[in-house]
């Protein structure tokens, strides 16, 4: 029997790494990508925290019942993010004028153009581009057909240059 | 711009952003589920003798005082009286109590955020649902699914382990609800099971009577194995209630809420269906549960008030409200909202809620503008 969160006097870490992942296991190695998933589609670091630990908590309520872990992660965090945005909308596009300083100048066009976008394009291009899944994974993501994928990604792609360009 | 570019400007814009998967982290998320967890299982079965009612915890005890608690079941379902007209809609006659507002919604679609339909929330076409409870009431009941394994059990704070014919799973009891999991057919398939009004040795008993109706199933299931158990034996006084197929794709919803001045009722009727009415009261939080009747129909009556779970310091927002649900028909079900926790105007509400005739409808719906004719709904995740 494998054990998903486990008593608090457990310590997450340093399993060896069995063919199927504990639960622990998949936060040491999923939890830091998918906050920079989170982060990407709500531009911030406590707002994607938030997003992040809900997704893996539902995942944790449902482990012995979800057969493909990675995918049902992506699908929470994207519903989640979405749900977020959905409630402050108005202030999509304020989050990226408080990154750091440091933070290049293509990085800051590249991010405004990201904001802009509608939040489904925003989470097909953040899944596309930078997560690496492919359109099957996304749309299974998105709860949309692959070909539904396709047209967001080819829309979002046309308004990011539009913006970028602008 | 290529899709390269795209890339590596989404790669600079995290390069500098960490977030470590550390214990600190764990434990939110820890946190977290046990919140999640009492949010989809709270509720207790509590002694409040409201509305003059059977209470879950008397239909408890007379169970548990049973000399001979098991027996055969009983063969006639559960079935509540159809409703001719079809669609019901429900008023509320009592002094002092005005109609608001009325609306008729036809057609409504869940709808995901990209306004396209999204899939069932948990797709699984093998999945067997049955649900027990006694001929007359909603509680004591149990709530049993049963689908093609999808993982281990997962054993967190609290669990208890038990064994169901042979098979070991674990169980739990938040407020009041006992929840079991186990693995049967050599770990091929799993068993949830939830069950309001019996306490952890009768639902562990319960589950121990279930006899699989396909002895063995493989993983992945083959096309003629069935899920699901047979029910030939049951605490004594609990029938399976037959549920109809699947929920439908799209609904109709009457709403008629009525203002005292002070508070508010609202009474939603809506053609969802029996297995959308049991997934609505398994998923419930509230902290006190009771078996009343209304309309001449069984019903449950929960109030939700403050949540804490100890030795965390999460904590569930009061939300001051009591709720009945019942199935007015075979497909109808209705849900009361009320604004209030006062055990006496709960009871007056209760006892002045009536159900009208088409054309009374009709005229309320007339006078009590607004109508809308198509709603969508956004499905949350």
């Amino acid at each position: 029997m494998n054990t998903a969160v486990g008593s608090a006097a457990e310590v997450p870490g340093s399993h060896p790494a069995p063919v199927a992942p504990t639960f622990e296991e998949l936060f040491h190695e999923r939890y830091e990508p998918m906050m920079r998933v989170a982060f990407l589609l709500v531009g911030s670091r406590a707002e994607a925290e938030d997003v992040v630990q809900d997704a893996f908590a539902r995942m944790n309520l449902r482990w012995s019942r979800i057969d493909n872990p990675s995918a049902y992660l992506h699908r929470c965090v994207v519903n989640r993010a979405n749900d977020l945005l959905r409630r402050r909308r108005v202030e999509q596009r304020v989050w990226w004028l408080h990154r750091h300083e440091t933070s290049e100048l293509d990085a800051d066009e590249i991010g405004d153009a990201l904001a802009a976008l509608p939040p489904a394009r925003r989470a097909a291009v953040v899944l596309r581009y930078y997560a690496g899944l492919s359109e099957q994974e996304i749309a299974e993501a998105l709860d949309v057909r692959p070909g539904t994928v396709k047209s967001m990604l080819h829309r979002a792609m046309a308004e990011l240059k539009r913006v970028i360009e602008r | 711009m290529s899709t390269s570019s795209v890339e590596e400007r989404l790669q600079r814009l995290v390069e500098d952003f960490t977030a470590p998967a550390t214990t600190t982290a764990y434990r939110a998320i820890e946190r977290r589920t046990r919140v999640l967890r009492r949010r989809r299982r709270v509720g207790v079965a509590t002694a409040a003798g409201v509305v003059g009612v059977v209470v879950a915890v008397a239909a408890a005890v007379v169970l548990r005082d049973d000399p001979s608690p098991e027996r055969t079941v009983e063969v006639d379902p559960v079935r509540p009286p159809v409703d001719e007209t079809g669609m019901p809609a429900l008023t509320l006659d009592l002094d002092g109590w005005e109609v608001t507002a009325a609306t008729e919604e036809l057609d409504i679609v869940l709808l995901g955020f990209d306004g396209l339909p999204p899939p069932p929330p948990d797709p699984d076409p093998d999945e067997a649902v049955q649900v027990f409870h006694p001929p007359d009431e909603l509680m004591p009941s149990v709530y049993v699914s049963h689908t093609p394994v999808r993982g281990t059990i997962g054993q967190q704070m609290f669990d208890t382990p038990v064994t169901i014919r042979g098979v070991d799973g674990l169980g739990w009891e938040d407020f009041g609800e006992v929840a079991l999991t186990w693995n049967p057919h050599g770990g091929n398939t799993t068993v949830w099971l939830r069950a309001r009004g019996l306490d952890f040795d009768q639902v562990v008993d319960f589950a121990n009577g279930l006899e699989p109706r396909d002895a063995d199933i493989a993983s992945p299931p083959g096309p003629d194995e069935r899920f699901g158990f047979e029910t030939t034996e049951l605490p004594a006084g609990m029938i399976e209630d037959p549920l109809a197929a699947e929920r439908p794709t799209s609904f109709d919803r009457r709403t008629v809420t009525l203002s005292n001045g002070t508070d508010f009722v609202r009474i939603t009727v809506d053609d969802e269906g029996q297995r959308a009415f049991y997934e609505y009261l398994t998923g419930v939080i509230a902290d006190t549960w009771s078996t009343v009747t209304v309309v001449d129909r069984p019903a449950t009556l929960f109030t939700r008030t403050y949540g804490w779970i100890p030795g965390s310091p999460v904590s569930i927002e009061d939300d001051g409200m009591a709720e009945l649900n019942w199935l007015h028909t075979t497909t109808a079900k209705v849900r009361v909202e009320i604004s209030s926790h006062d055990e006496d105007q709960v009871e007056a509400i209760a006892g002045g809620l009536r159900q009208l005739s088409e054309a009374e409808w009709n005229d309320l719906l007339a006078s009590a503008p607004p109508t809308t004719t198509t709603t969508a709904m956004t499905f949350p995740p």
